[in-house]
């Protein structure tokens, strides 16, 4: 091998990769410009939950402690408690409601099995995924901050509509 | 309304038409009280119930249980107490006989307690009537006491040995106490729920002593058996089923009534057309229910020109039952799907709660009812009727839940059309044969 | 052994009993049978339906669970036929059972729901309307969802047959039957068996009411705490938490079945309750605040004080109190501590009264709660069962209902007992002894009768009863016998001779849980009483080590000579009258949090199981003793294990020789302590002893004439029962609420001053 060939070989793999390069520099991209731009997320997204109320603005949740025996991670833990209240006063939607309704973080897998075992559809998976913090303890969440009526939404995300096709803009790659 | 015997000399209905026919005077004058001297002038207990076995008397409630076969299960060697209690608890939809005997006739049914009650060894004697006859017990009561002044109760009876009480009491209204078990609950002074069977109210009854429980109209026929003698009273009716029945027609006949037929009485269609004057208004007869609310409806076209024998036997091979007797006759005007459905409202009603498929059955049957009356009726209800009925029928813990079953089962094989009138038009699209294919 | 039969099943033949109950036979073999309201030992019911099974020769499917097996028997428990009528029955059951297991605490362990997923069908085919009724409280114990009901009735017959009062019934009819009361409101003793029996989530615990699943408790098998009976019973804990304790047979299975009393089922809030004792204190000096303190300094200052006591008064300058509601280890822990640490003779336990005569003169075995059960011929000498030995008065009841026992009661009270009794005898107040002496033999009848106020005649009768029982005779008997009365009733089986077919059993009924145990490690058999211990007090004595609080009857009128004491060490969960005296208050564990055994009136050493880590500082009773050793310089050995405290006791008490934890594992077969039977003893003495003091006695014949309320005792507001927020209520007379949907707690408020007098010390 001379020298002379290496060269010749070096620069023709060159040009080849950068073909490549060129090539794609006219098409379209799609490179999400987070967080100048918003996330398209899928509808069904399995993002931090959110505990819903009915439409008085009670809470859904009975405290039933099914979604902390589906849970695989055991990061779910309920006080459960009674409210005498009248219907219209109460908490929520029963006379038991859930006192306190944790979710750990740093162990939720987002499996979705405490969804699936709901059966009041009080808890789901929201679309906030920025659950980042500096100490790790904040990584616990409160009822504050799981009541869909108090979870602050995230402005870095839309959710994609039912028809739109976010799967196969993936799959080209 | 007409009360008498067709067919036979009146046994039972002997004296209800006489003036005064419930006083101890008219009843003693016109044979009263003469078989209770027969057997306390030398019969033995023991013969007395033999009588009653020859006579073949069933008894009159509704299972048609032999009567003498009854009184011999009592045992004889048992300490405890013996009672005879008369279950006048009268409620079977469509029954009303019991109450003609004992509002115009009481003596007779003392009597036949009496008799009954020296022949089983009992000193204490109950009439159970139901909380609506509060009316006949005052003229039990009454002649309860005319009775116990005549000494024919009491101490010593009529200067024999034989000393014997008879008291009344009243339910609070109840269909389940008129079952043998469930009457001597409330007797008893609980709630009205039937007992387990065995031990049979025979070996351990009232009190937990041995009970023998029987009809008024069984009692009633206790003086004639022992005045004409055993054979005798059999011969008037069939060999398995002697004497006379009393039969309470209501419904579309033109003369309804109580009527006095002998055991075996040829055919349901002569009684119909001839005896009872035909269907009122001319109209067509389309059913007939034979034995009061709880046994299977009879179409017209299993009695007319089918030579149905009016007993126990006849009916059976008929596809009936003879029950209490409640003779419910239904011409063309009836839809029998809401025949079927007050009846079932009645038995929900009636339900005492106890047991599972009865309490939840009942209820369940009324619900698909109403809603079917409601214009929600769907194909497969009929299917689900029938489904229900089955799982009541044979499961729960007294006939109750039998007797709710069967008129619905029957009716619904034997009517399809008058529940396809209700189940189908409603049902846009539904095929006829797919709605109604189980029938 | 009664006459075998041969029953086929399923095509297999199997020898049984005569007699015995096809369901019973069916589910021995392994041959699952379902059924609701079938339950052992009550009457019989049939009505659930779903027991069918198919008998040859008879008719129809027949319910198995009032079916007794005959030779011959052949029996299907599984076909078509069989399968589609137990669907049908729970698709009925089904049909207005409402689907709320989300909200329901039964949900779980619920019958109806484990039924369902083995029976129920896939598709429901009721879509109509279903019945509704509303929750409700019966009483401030139970709540009441009347629609999730499948009418098993073992509520209703639990409540008459054992508690002999008959408190719910069924009222409405068919699908409207609905259990309730007899005036809307439940005045009974709310012993909650009725929860406990409910199959499904219709009778509730109103004190668990939502607030757990039961999924998420950690069960323990323990034993109870209260009274002497010794129920086993199931702690349910969550994170550090008692939530409950149930008796169901799916989580333990003791002496007592499924039955509990009030106390046993309700009264463990006090485990968890704020007002716990949370760091030692220490009174730094007389007359100051107790002031926190950690264990370091707490146990240095005792000891530093204890030593300086002891030089300068000697040993016998201490004095140490036991407690019978503690476990054998601490108590034994604590006589190790006076004869090895102080070397003293001054020990004794704060019981009301002492078994030892009883126990010296013993002469017939203990009488197990299930002798009493199956017993012939019942005495009751005083004592009332049904309010402070809830389980042995259930016993006697079945004893008398269910096996057809005789049951005599001696007693100046007519208590409610007296119902099942076949003779009740009411005698003159304080006359306890003179039934003994009647018993003993009939020279003193007319000495006896005069003072008992009764006939001599109905002596005689007692006499004769004891002399026809063929089985077992149990004699019971409460506190109010003396020494020599109970030396000699203990002797009794002797003075009446062994017969062929009659068997004697004896069965005290002290009033704690551990009476027995405290009177087994030797507390009892001391040479003081505690009254004799506490009246030294300011002469020989300048020193107390108390563990536990001193019964009201012992420390009443003492404070002030008890003030003049140098120490007063208490080991207690709240603050009582007796630390109100202490210097130094270390905080003990209570029976949830710590392991030992406790020994029940039947003798029955039952195992305590730790069922949470001991709240906030709190140590088990014998750690402290054991650690208040090692201050003094005296290594006990046993550190941080019960096991081998129990081991030691073992090996120095003669009755509980050879038994080991492992032995003690299983609750269902409970072991009895060897007490030594005493043989035949002269017992003229003691006789001539009850006989003086008879005929010295000033008798009145003012007896009460009224039986005592449901609960008098129950109720009481004790130390620990008074933590339970319903029990006031229930003292108060339990007061109907306004309306019942709601808890009577959130509607009424009990008065401040009943909140907090606490009536007695000791419960």
């Amino acid at each position: 091998m001379s020298i002379i060939s290496d060269v010749i070989e070096s620069t023709k793999a060159i040009i080849k990769g950068m073909g490549v390069t060129f090539s794609y520099i006219p098409k379209e991209k799609w490179t999400v410009e987070y967080p100048d731009e918003p996330v398209t997320v899928q509808p069904r997204y399995r993002g931090q939950h959110l505990l819903h109320v009915d439409e008085h603005g009670r809470e859904k949740c009975v405290a039933c402690f099914l979604c902390a025996a589906a849970c695989p991670s055991d990061c779910i833990y309920i006080i459960a408690a009674d409210d005498p209240r009248s219907p219209e006063e109460r908490i929520g939607v029963d006379e038991r409601y859930a006192k306190v309704y944790n979710i750990d973080y740093g162990r939720c897998i987002f499996c979705g099995f405490c969804v699936e075992a709901c059966p009041k559809d009080a808890i789901t998976h929201g679309y906030n995924f920025e659950l980042s913090v500096y100490n790790r303890a904040d990584l616990l969440k409160t009822k504050d901050d799981l009541l869909i009526t108090k979870q602050k939404q995230s402005p870095n995300y839309r959710v994609a509509f039912a028809d739109e096709d976010v799967d196969s803009e993936y799959k080209e790659v | 309304m007409f009360i008498g015997a067709i067919g036979c000399e009146p046994l039972q209905l002997r004296r209800v038409h006489l003036e005064h026919s419930r006083s101890l005077d008219v009843y003693r004058r016109n044979g009263g009280y003469e078989a209770l001297k027969q057997v306390l002038d030398g019969m033995t207990p023991d013969a007395v119930i033999n009588e009653v076995k020859k006579s073949a008397l069933r008894g009159r409630g509704g299972a048609g249980f032999p009567t003498g076969m009854k009184w011999s299960f009592v045992p004889k060697d048992s300490p405890k107490a013996r009672y005879v209690v008369c279950n006048a608890d009268e409620s079977e939809p469509g029954t009303f006989k019991d109450r003609y005997l004992m509002e115009r006739d009481p003596h007779m049914l003392i009597e036949g307690m009496l008799i009954a009650a020296y022949a089983l060894g009992a000193r204490v004697n109950y009439i159970y009537t139901r909380g609506e006859y509060r009316y006949l017990i005052n003229i039990m009561d009454e002649a309860l006491d005319e009775a116990r002044k005549a000494n024919l109760l009491g101490e010593k009876i009529l200067g024999t040995n034989f000393s014997c009480e008879i008291y009344t009491h009243t339910g609070a209204g109840a269909y389940i106490c008129g079952e043998e078990t469930a009457l001597l609950s409330s007797l008893e002074g609980m709630r009205g729920h039937p007992r387990m069977k065995p031990p049979f109210p025979a070996v351990s009854g009232l009190y937990a002593c041995p009970t023998v429980v029987n009809n008024v109209e069984t009692l009633t026929a206790v003086p004639d058996i022992i005045k004409m003698g055993g054979e005798a009273y059999q011969k008037l009716g069939t060999e398995k089923s002697g004497g006379t029945k009393l039969w309470s027609v209501s419904g579309h006949v033109k003369r309804p009534g109580v009527y006095e037929l002998p055991m075996g009485y040829d055919d349901m269609e002569k009684f119909i057309m001839e005896d009872c004057q035909g269907i009122a208004g001319g109209r067509q007869l389309k059913a007939v229910i034979p034995g009061g609310s709880s046994v299977y409806i009879m179409p017209a076209s299993d009695i007319l020109g089918k030579d149905v024998r009016m007993d126990y036997e006849g009916l059976v091979v008929a596809g009936s039952m003879v029950g209490s007797g409640g003779f419910m006759v239904m011409d063309g005007t009836v839809d029998v799907f809401e025949t079927t459905k007050n009846l079932t409202e009645f038995y929900k009603h009636e339900s005492c709660g106890w047991c599972t498929p009865c309490r939840e059955g009942t209820d369940w049957l009324v619900k698909v009812f109403k809603r079917i009356a409601d214009g929600e009726g769907r194909p497969e209800d009929a299917q689900l009727l029938l489904d229900i009925c089955d799982n009541i029928e044979g499961k729960s813990f007294c006939p109750l839940g039998d007797a709710a079953s069967w008129p619905i089962q029957s009716a619904i094989k034997k009517f399809p059309e008058d529940f396809k009138r209700h189940l189908l038009p409603l049902v846009a699209g539904a095929k006829e044969d797919a709605a109604l294919s189980m029938v | 052994m009664a006459d075998l039969i041969k029953v086929t099943i399923n095509g297999n033949v199997y020898e049984t009993e005569k007699g015995a109950r096809l369901i019973d036979v069916c589910r021995e073999h392994g041959h699952a049978v379902p059924s609701f309201c079938y339950y052992s030992d009550l009457a019989l019911q049939a009505s659930c339906r779903m027991c069918l099974v198919r008998i040859e020769k008879m008719p129809k499917l027949q319910t198995s669970c009032t079916i007794t097996c005959t030779d011959g028997m052949i029996v299907t428990t599984e076909s078509e036929e069989i399968e589609k009528a137990q669907r049908a029955m729970v698709e009925f059951l089904l049909a207005n059972h409402p689907l709320d297991c989300p909200v329901c605490d039964r949900g779980g362990e619920c019958e109806l729901q484990e039924m369902v997923f083995d029976w129920g069908g896939l598709e429901e085919r009721f879509s109509e309307r279903k019945n509704y009724a509303p929750e409700k409280f019966l009483s401030p114990m139970v709540a009441n969802d009347p629609q999730r009901c499948i009418l098993c009735k073992r509520c209703t017959r639990v409540c008459d047959e054992w508690m002999g009062e008959d408190a719910i019934e069924a009222g409405g009819r068919g699908a409207h039957t609905v259990i309730g009361t007899y005036d809307g409101w439940l005045n009974c003793s709310e012993c909650g068996n009725c929860i406990e029996v409910c199959p499904t989530g219709t009778l509730l615990d109103a004190t668990y009411r939502h607030q757990a699943r039961p999924w998420e408790l950690a069960q323990t098998i323990t034993t109870c705490t209260f009274c002497s009976d010794g129920c086993q019973l199931s702690l349910g804990a969550r994170v550090g938490e008692v939530m409950r304790a149930v008796a169901r047979d799916r989580y333990v299975d003791g002496i007592n079945g499924e039955f509990l009393c009030i106390k046993g089922r309700f009264a463990h809030p006090f485990i968890n309750h704020e007002e716990r004792i949370r760091t030692p204190l220490i009174r730094y000096k007389q007359g100051g605040r107790l002031v926190p303190a950690t264990w370091d300094d707490a146990i240095g200052y005792t000891a530093a004080r204890m030593r300086a006591i002891g030089e300068a008064h000697g040993a016998d300058a201490f004095g140490i109190i036991g407690s019978p509601r503690l476990t054998n280890e601490a108590n034994y822990a604590l006589l190790k501590f006076a004869r090895e640490v102080i070397g003293t003779e001054n020990f004794t336990a704060s019981d009301a009264f002492s078994l030892a005569p009883c126990f010296e003169n013993l002469s017939a075995p203990l009488a197990t709660h299930r002798d009493i059960r199956f017993a012939k011929t019942i005495i009751l000498v005083g004592g009332e069962p049904e309010e402070l030995q809830p389980l042995t008065g259930k016993q006697i009841r079945q004893a008398v209902r269910n096996g057809g026992a005789r049951l005599v009661i001696f007693n100046s009270v007519p208590i409610r007992l007296k119902e099942q009794a076949a003779q009740f005898i009411h005698i003159n107040p304080g006359t306890e002894d003179a039934v003994v002496l009647a018993l003993a033999g009939a020279n003193d009848d007319e000495l006896a009768a005069g003072k008992l106020g009764v006939e001599a005649k109905t002596l005689a009768d007692v006499r004769r009863a004891l002399d026809e029982t063929q089985g077992d005779c149990v004699l019971l008997f409460g506190s109010e016998l003396s020494a020599a009365a109970m030396a000699t009733l203990a002797q009794l089986p002797q003075l009446l001779g062994a017969r062929e077919g009659r068997r004697f059993l004896l069965h005290p009924l002290p009033f704690y849980n551990n009476s027995v145990g405290a009177h087994d490690i030797g507390l009892m058999n001391a040479k003081l009483s505690v009254a004799q211990l506490l009246d030294q007090a300011g002469q020989g004595l300048r020193a107390l080590y108390i563990a536990g609080s001193l019964l009201p009857e012992h420390l009443r009128g003492r404070e002030e000579t008890l003030r003049q004491l140098d120490l007063i060490v208490v080991q207690e969960l709240f603050e009582t009258e007796t630390t109100a005296l202490a210097d130094v208050v270390f905080p003990a564990a209570s029976f949830a949090e710590t392991d030992g055994t406790f020994t029940n009136n039947a003798g029955q050493v039952q195992r305590v199981r730790q069922s949470i880590p001991p709240v906030h500082q709190a140590r088990p009773d014998w750690m402290i003793t054991a650690a208040l050793a090692s201050a003094l310089n005296a290594d006990f050995g046993f550190q941080l294990s019960a096991s081998a405290v129990f081991r030691e006791i073992a090996e120095h008490i003669a009755a509980y020789e050879g038994l080991r934890y492992p032995l003690l594992k299983d609750e269902s077969r409970p072991v009895q302590a060897k007490h030594a039977l005493a043989g035949a003893r002269d017992m003229t003495g003691a006789i001539q002893e009850i006989r003086a003091r008879i005929q010295s006695m000033n008798v009145t014949s003012a007896r009460p004439t009224e039986t005592p309320k449901v609960g008098h005792e129950l109720f009481k507001p004790g130390t620990l029962t008074s933590k339970t927020p319903q029990f006031p209520l229930l003292y108060a007379g339990n007061p109907k609420p306004p309306t019942v949907l709601v808890s009577p707690l959130y509607q009424i408020t009990v008065d401040a001053n009943l909140r907090a007098t606490t009536v007695a010390a000791g419960d």
